[in-house]
């Protein structure tokens, strides 16, 4: 009998992360990370993206970092993430994992579509219990001031077999 | 872990016999840079003739805290752009096509590019060491102070004449040489500096096809330290990513 394994894609869900009038942060270290999400006995991977938009009259030519954060006992998060939706200025940003980084022009509330990433592939191959969303930006004004302007979802991976 | 260096212990790699033709032309050369002291000319790279003094490509810190391009035959032409910022990471790339015509592109930590370009006519000579960290010519100078990582370098101009587009350079910058498969090809060597200095580990070095494994010498203690930060798809020469279903 022949048993054929695929991929099973799970339902979306949207992270709590608010990103709404987030100011810029010229040395791209003080940014907002999102409510940390669980991966404990559940899916394999959880592919991630979302959207973000600039605010008024932005500094051309600046970026907006997007990178995630991994819990290694379901408490405690690396860079000193605390798993809340809430600002925050990493210990060290490199102790994250960067997921990407969008060039941003001078265009007012420019709106930005990222992903998706596995966050299995970003921590090497294996999901952490928890992860969340860090986004930090230098745009040189607040983020759009509009929460449904902004978004972070991720998507479930499994596989079946039948 | 990129390669760390000190000018102030005159530390580099350098290699002996590079495998580049002996007038430099064309040859591109990129890496992430991580200067940790300004207000000093420091070196990021060379290509010279080790005999003489002043026969050479330089990519390297301005002491005006600018990055700048070097060629000189005798008599230097240099330009300079773009913002040297301390304890950040830059990318560079910079690309010597034609006698006249040297480009120098970066991608700077806050986001931003800039572009530069030398027309004066330059044509060195008797070019055979390549040097990381330091200016490797008849009396070696100019050295580095920082770290630098994902280094590689082509016998070829990567792009056209212009200015390297935004989008390219940003793809050479977070995916790396080996993301283009049609600039992968050019790839002489590339060293990721992830494990070590100067011996070469699976997927750490890659050389091109046709040339061989490259001899580089650690002179005076070139360290290591913390690597830029990169996504995980950045694209290492070996990389392979397979699905494995079970």
């Amino acid at each position: 009998m022949t048993v054929t394994a695929s991929i099973l894609h799970g339902a979306a869900t949207t992270d709590t992360i608010t990103l709404a009038s987030l100011a810029s942060d010229t040395n791209l270290v003080a940014g907002r990370e999102g409510t940390a999400v669980s991966h404990e006995d559940a899916e394999i991977d959880s592919v991630v993206g979302g959207k973000v938009m600039t605010g008024t009259s932005p500094t051309a030519s600046r970026q907006i970092e997007i990178w995630a954060a991994g819990s290694y006992d379901g408490t405690s998060f690396s860079g000193a993430a605390t798993g809340s939706d809430a600002n925050l200025t990493p210990q060290e940003k490199t102790l994250l994992k960067l997921l990407t980084i969008i060039p941003t022009s001078a265009t007012s509330n420019q709106a930005y579509t990222w992903g998706p990433f596995s966050l299995a592939q970003a921590f090497g191959g294996t999901l952490p219990r928890k992860t969340s969303i860090f986004i930090v930006h230098n745009t040189g004004v607040n983020l759009n001031a509009t929460g449904g302007n902004h978004e972070v979802k991720r998507t479930p991976v499994n596989y079946v077999s039948a | 872990m990129a390669v760390a260096f000190n000018a102030g212990l005159s530390n580099r790699l350098r290699n002996a016999a590079a495998p580049l033709v002996s007038t430099g032309y064309p040859v591109t050369v990129a890496a992430w840079v991580y200067p940790t002291t300004t207000a000093a000319a420091r070196s990021v790279w060379s290509l010279t003739d080790p005999a003489a003094a002043a026969s050479y490509f330089n990519v390297l810190q301005s002491s005006g805290d600018q990055w700048s391009l070097i060629a000189s035959d005798g008599t230097a032409s240099t330009v300079s752009g773009g913002s040297v910022t301390a304890n950040a990471w830059t990318f560079l790339a910079a690309r010597f096509i034609t006698t006249t015509n040297r480009r120098l592109d970066g991608l700077l930590p806050d986001g931003s590019t800039f572009a530069i370009q030398s027309t004066a006519s330059r044509a060195p000579t008797n070019l055979s060491m390549l040097a990381i960290g330091a200016r490797e010519v008849s009396t070696p100078a100019i050295f580095f102070t920082g770290r630098i990582g994902e280094f590689w370098y082509a016998a070829a101009n990567i792009a056209g004449t212009g200015a390297l587009d935004s989008g390219l350079l940003r793809s050479l910058a977070y995916g790396g040489p080996f993301a283009r498969p049609s600039l992968a090809a050019k790839v002489i060597e590339y060293r990721a500096f992830r494990k070590n200095r100067v011996t070469g580990e699976g997927g750490d070095v890659y050389v091109g096809a046709g040339q061989q494994m490259q001899s580089w010498t650690n002179v005076n203690g070139v360290t290591i330290g913390p690597h830029p930060p990169l996504p995980y798809w950045y694209a290492n020469p070996r990389q392979r990513k397979t699905l494995l279903p079970f």
